[in-house]
């Protein structure tokens, strides 16, 4: 029996002032506890996908729901928000406060006394040096502040996660133990969750389903088995450039 | 044609923007009276507004009131009203100098410092960030920041006010030739209440003012390095103007008529 649906976006339209579109009646289902992985080009809109679901961009049109709630709804604004956690892809650490600070302050707010022993917890599972738990983080190499960023997000025990490239930036082998440390979160705490990503391998791990967004909408979605013996040319594209750009070159 | 557009046009973007400061403004004033109230942030944003501004206020007020002193004693010479240069100093700078003088060099050093750092803040996303680990900005950042000023802005012009008097006082007895005593007593004889408390109701204001500049212009600022730094230069330019215009407000409200 599927489960309930968690988010919902109604035709989301999202263009720019200085016209650049990104959104384009934008139609996206996610069930509660399904992961779904987001594929899509370099610059195609997935961030922004993520904002417009966090209310952080307006759209223009359209609506986004998640949870029962509308995003639009200003009155419930902070319930619709303590849904979510969300990795920036960016990192977006709070460069005054030290590590530790950065991940225990979102639980502190929320009133969870232990903050600081979940924060460590969190911080030593994403395989980062107790050392660096006081240093700030502009004292710290991008591939720590994705980490950093990363135990934030779980720390929080949300009902929706979104995963704005956890693994870019990292070597093979932490971003390994990243992807299976997501996977484990997710399956743990039975969620639902976002994951955008270039990477294939991290799709195949943390992935229920798989869509793949260009032009402002989906334009493939599919179980995640399906992902290497489906024939959409915009599909294969993506996952193999140059077999592809071979085979036209054939023709 | 095209004059008047262009007239028309900016007089349209001035509105608007005059109408989202009013915005931010509501907001962070109710940010500043609603609960819960960032202690450890307040504290450490009246050690930055506050305590490192002391160097630099009292570095301009003792230099203030040793040239006032000065030219009094120069310009009252004219008509024989030398021995007045005590009574000048203290109403010039508990009035003016003091409160004015404050409020612009805070206003260059902590509107600057808030629009920069909200800014980096904002195009890093640790704003976005805030908001959904459940965070109100609005408490978190603005209301720090104007209480801060709110606070320190006064005892930074008390602080002025005594060093400004001071400067006159060094200038007066060592170089114009004034016994101490006499100029103390003349000092305290027309040191009035009215004008200190509203050199404190002044400085108030402007606290408010460079704090609510900074922080909008670091809220709204674009994506970027260059915006910041043009966000930087509206917020001290915003905050200066506001002052100056403030100034005159609050002096026509006590002494106007
Ligand atoms: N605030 C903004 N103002 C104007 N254009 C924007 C803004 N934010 C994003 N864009 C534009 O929207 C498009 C999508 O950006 P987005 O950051 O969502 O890409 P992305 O799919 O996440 O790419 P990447 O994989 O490189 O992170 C880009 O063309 C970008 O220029
Ligand atoms: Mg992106």
């Amino acid at each position: 029996m599927p489960t309930p649906i968690k988010i919902e976006f109604k035709n989301a339209c999202k263009t720019f002032s200085n016209g650049t579109m990104v959104l384009n009646d934008f139609c996206l289902k996610v069930r509660q506890n399904e992961s779904l992985v987001i594929l899509g080009r370099s610059g195609v809109g997935k961030s922004v996908m993520f904002k417009v679901l966090l209310g952080l961009v307006y759209m223009n049109s359209g609506n986004v729901v998640a949870g029962g709630i509308s995003v639009d709804d200003r009155k419930r604004r902070r319930q619709y928000l303590s849904q979510f956690s969300m990795m920036f892809q960016s990192g977006a650490l709070f460069d005054s406060m030290t590590v530790e600070q950065n991940v225990s302050f979102g639980l502190t707010n929320r009133g969870i006394s232990n903050a600081t022993e979940i924060a460590r917890e969190k911080l030593l599972a994403v395989e980062l040096d107790q050392s660096a738990f006081k240093l700030y983080p502009s004292a710290l190499s991008g591939g720590m502040q994705k980490r950093v960023a990363l135990a934030r997000a779980i720390a929080l025990k949300p009902d929706i996660m979104l995963f704005d490239e956890p693994t870019s930036g990292l070597d093979p082998v932490t971003g390994s133990t990243i992807t299976k440390l997501i996977r484990k979160t997710i399956d743990k705490l039975d969620l639902c969750c976002i994951t955008i990503t270039h990477d294939l391998n991290v799709a195949n791990v943390i992935a229920d389903r798989v869509a793949l967004l260009d032009n402002g909408q989906i334009i493939w979605e599919d179980k995640v088995d399906a992902l290497n013996n489906s024939n959409n040319p915009a599909l294969q594209h993506f996952i193999n450039p140059t077999q592809r750009t071979n085979a036209s070159h054939k023709k | 044609m095209n004059l008047l557009a262009n007239i028309g046009a900016r007089t349209i973007s001035m509105l608007v923007e005059a109408g989202k400061v009013a915005i931010f403004v509501s907001k962070g004033v109710w940010a500043c009276c609603s609960w819960p109230l960032y202690m450890g942030e307040l504290l450490k944003q009246m050690l930055n507004a506050g305590f490192f501004s002391i160097p630099i206020v009292g570095l301009t007020a003792v230099f203030s009131g040793m040239v006032i002193a000065l030219q009094t004693y120069v310009g009252f010479a004219k008509f024989s009203g030398e021995s007045a240069v005590a009574t000048v100093v203290i109403v010039a700078i508990t009035r003016e100098l003091g409160p004015v003088m404050a409020g612009l060099m805070v206003a260059g050093r902590t509107s600057a410092s808030i629009a920069a750092e909200l800014g980096s803040m904002k195009i890093s996303e640790q704003i976005d960030a805030l908001e959904i680990l459940g965070v109100n900005p609005f408490r978190f950042l603005v209301a720090p920041r104007i209480l801060a000023c709110l606070i320190c802005l006064p005892l930074l012009t008390l602080l002025a006010d005594v060093i400004g008097v001071f400067g006159g006082f060094l200038v007066g007895t060592t170089k114009l030739g004034f016994a101490s005593r006499p100029y103390m007593t003349q000092t305290l004889a027309n040191l009035a209440a009215d004008d200190v408390i509203c050199g404190l109701v002044k400085s108030a204001c402007f606290g408010f003012t460079i704090a609510v500049f900074g922080c909008f212009y670091g809220f709204n600022s674009a994506r970027g390095a260059k915006s910041v730094g043009e966000a930087t230069t509206m917020a001290v330019v915003a905050a200066c103007m506001g002052i100056l215009i403030l100034n005159y407000i609050v002096t026509a409200m006590f002494f106007g008529a």
